[in-house]
């Protein structure tokens, strides 16, 4: 190891411990009060709009809308709105069938004109006090507007997030369940209490719609909008809370494919927000989140520069070894051999990676436990979740890449 | 909610704690290389020693009587600082830090010195006993970046000596290391820093990167060992 790539190694390992370690403290200091619904009870319930952005989504449609009939909250004061993104396939007309069995205003663009236009056209329309902004491909539990309204004790809170689960089908899924807790929920969770959570998800959020208006609704330029508008909510000095005491069930992707897409989405998505709202970054008028935004992005930025670099360092030498071979008639077979010897094989710096790697399996179980999730349902999971951060890598590499390039990126 | 400040501080001393764990659990591990490697050299220096005496004797006794004995002994020696240089080039990449370890320095400058003190008594010995095995190779190299192709050559004779342990006797000569004895045979071979890496075949000099085939060519122009007839 050079000196260049031992320095980034300590760096990342320092920036990433403190943040497992400060994230692990707030877990256990918080570990009940996260899920403690407000006990004040509503003193009225507020008229809710939700807005349903659909693209393409024939297969889960269907289930999206059926989930909404279970909502405990009074019909006269719920309103539902579904727009049909000039989806390619059977969306809109499944849309129309199921208007037999569920109340709602149904807009059909005949072409595509993104997420974030859709939901700025279903806001104007809507005439809730609260607008839930919603995934065509995500079910909601029956108490999830209630639940939500409770947090919304104070004029400055804007947006309030929920829990997301997945019902998994295979071992990516089952991966992406543990990351949908604990990266997405858990983490929102605690975010919220720093007030530096930096994304209102896309699955559903439920949006003060004054707040909405105020900041100019969604950005339709930026392709994660959700995470957009959360740095305009900051800069206006709203807030955002989580409720962790009801959820959403959303749909992930199946295979690595459509993982790699939905990924390279957010990441683009996040650095085409980071650089328009490079004025956050140490804003101590932002509190925690002036200084959290930057931290987060150091820690990814150098956390890629080291798997590059240690990357291209591997291949190079692994090449190197290789054309040894050349000199020695490629006898392969005699030089292999098995060093069991620790002391051979511990050094420092496979030392700081076995225990990063034991954080985040600590981290993930503690977690887990937390949110009451059974380790050995979510088993494969759990193991799989550890390593996720080497696809993370090559995502956000990939991202990086159509950032500086421009590459264009759709929101499906 | 506001979050109590001390969380941070707290987060940064138990960070701190703990690289200050990894930095204990790294020094044991230096530590115990460094006594193993310690150890392996103490027994190194008793063969060589037992090995000093054992020829003192015969040189009243017989030299030529007792060579069997000799030569078994250099056998089992050579057996012994080979692997010595092994433990010390894999402990070595294994205790690498930012800041070199002066202990590592130390230790293969008395490695060198002890090749040099076995390859004198295997000269010696061949000399005596008449015997023209194990073929003595020198192998004269520089770890530093100006010697392109050392590392190259140093798989080459790894392998050689591999697939051939009981009739070579490699010798590696790191001449970035300061050892008298490293200049005297570098000038007595007529090399040069410039010329590396170069390796001395039973006293004949190719400099430059030289493979495998290239070198058993070069060891069976004069003996006929097992390696000559793969």
């Amino acid at each position: 190891m050079n000196i260049f790539q031992s320095l980034l190694m300590y760096l990342v390992w320092f920036l990433s411990t403190y943040f497992v370690v400060l994230f692990m403290l707030l877990v256990l200091k918080y570990r009940k009060s996260i899920f403690e619904s407000k006990q004040t009870k509503l003193m009225r319930l507020p008229m809710v709009s939700i807005v349903i952005p659909a693209y393409n989504e024939e297969k889960s449609i269907k289930d999206t809308i059926t989930s909404l009939k279970t909502l405990d909250y009074p019909k006269k004061k719920l309103e539902i709105i579904i727009i049909n993104d000039g989806s390619k396939d059977r969306t809109a007309e499944r849309i129309n069938f199921l208007k037999n069995e569920l109340d709602f205003t149904f807009i059909n663009n005949t072409v595509n004109l993104g997420k974030a236009y859709c939901l700025n056209l279903g806001i104007k329309k809507s005439k809730g006090e609260f607008v839930v902004c919603m995934d065509a491909d995500t079910r909601v539990k029956h108490d999830v507007i209630k639940k939500t309204l409770e947090h919304f004790d104070a004029e400055d809170v804007a947006a309030v997030t929920v829990g997301i689960d997945v019902n998994p089908q295979n071992f990516l899924q089952r991966i992406t369940q543990i990351e949908y807790a604990i990266g997405i929920s858990l983490s929102l969770a605690i975010l919220s209490r720093l007030n530096t959570a930096h994304v209102t998800p896309g699955p559903f959020t439920i949006f003060r719609k004054s707040a909405l208006e105020k900041i100019g609704g969604f950005d339709e330029k930026n392709i994660t909008e959700d995470m957009e508008i959360a740095y305009r909510l900051h800069k206006s000095q709203y807030k955002i809370k989580c409720c962790l005491s009801s959820k959403v069930y959303t749909d992930v992707p199946k295979d690595l494919k459509t993982l790699y897409r939905q990924r390279k989405r957010w990441y683009t998505g996040a650095l085409q927000t980071i650089v328009k709202h490079k004025d956050v970054l140490f804003n101590t008028e932002l509190g925690i989140f002036g200084f959290f935004i930057p931290y987060t992005f150091s820690l990814i930025l150098l956390g890629v520069l080291l798997f590059v670099f240690s990357t291209l360092l591997s291949i190079y030498n692994s090449l190197k070894n290789l054309s040894f071979y050349r000199l020695t008639g490629f006898n392969f077979l005699s030089h292999i051999e098995f060093n069991l010897d620790p002391l051979s094989i511990f050094s420092v710096y496979s030392l700081l990676i076995l225990f990063s790697f034991s954080m985040t399996i600590l981290m993930t179980f503690i977690g887990l436990r937390v949110l009451n999730k059974k380790i050995r349902k979510s088993f494969s999971g759990f193991f799989g979740f550890a390593y996720l951060f080497i696809l993370y890598q090559v995502f956000w590499i990939s991202s990086i890449y159509s950032f500086v390039f421009k590459r264009r990126i759709q929101w499906k | 909610m506001e979050i109590d400040k001390n969380f941070f501080i707290i987060a940064g001393i138990i960070t701190l704690a703990l690289f200050g764990l990894i930095y204990v659990a790294n020094s044991l591990l230096d530590y115990q290389r460094e006594s193993k490697l310690n150890d392996l050299r103490d027994e190194v220096i008793d063969e060589l020693e037992s090995m000093k005496a054992f020829t003192a004797i015969s040189t009243f006794l017989g030299e030529e009587e007792n060579c069997d004995i000799l030569q078994k002994q250099l056998k089992y020696f050579d057996k012994s600082i080979w692997d010595l240089g092994l433990k010390l080039d894999s402990y070595e990449e294994a205790s690498r830090n930012i800041f070199s370890n002066p202990f590592y320095e130390k230790q293969k400058k008395r490695f060198i010195v002890n090749q040099i003190l076995y390859l004198s008594m295997l000269e010696k010995m061949k000399q005596t006993c008449k015997s023209e095995t194990p073929v003595t190779i020198l192998y004269f190299y520089a770890n530093s970046k100006d010697c392109k192709n050392c590392d190259d050559q140093s798989f080459v004779l790894t392998d050689i000596n591999k697939d051939s342990d009981e009739e070579v006797a490699v010798f590696s000569l790191d001449t970035d290391i300061d050892v008298v004895g490293t200049e005297v045979l570098m000038d007595y071979y007529n090399i040069s820093k410039d010329s590396l890496p170069c390796t001395t075949i039973d006293g004949n000099t190719i400099c430059g990167l030289t493979d495998k085939k290239e070198i058993i060519k070069e060891i069976c122009k004069k003996e006929n060992l097992t390696l000559c007839l793969s």
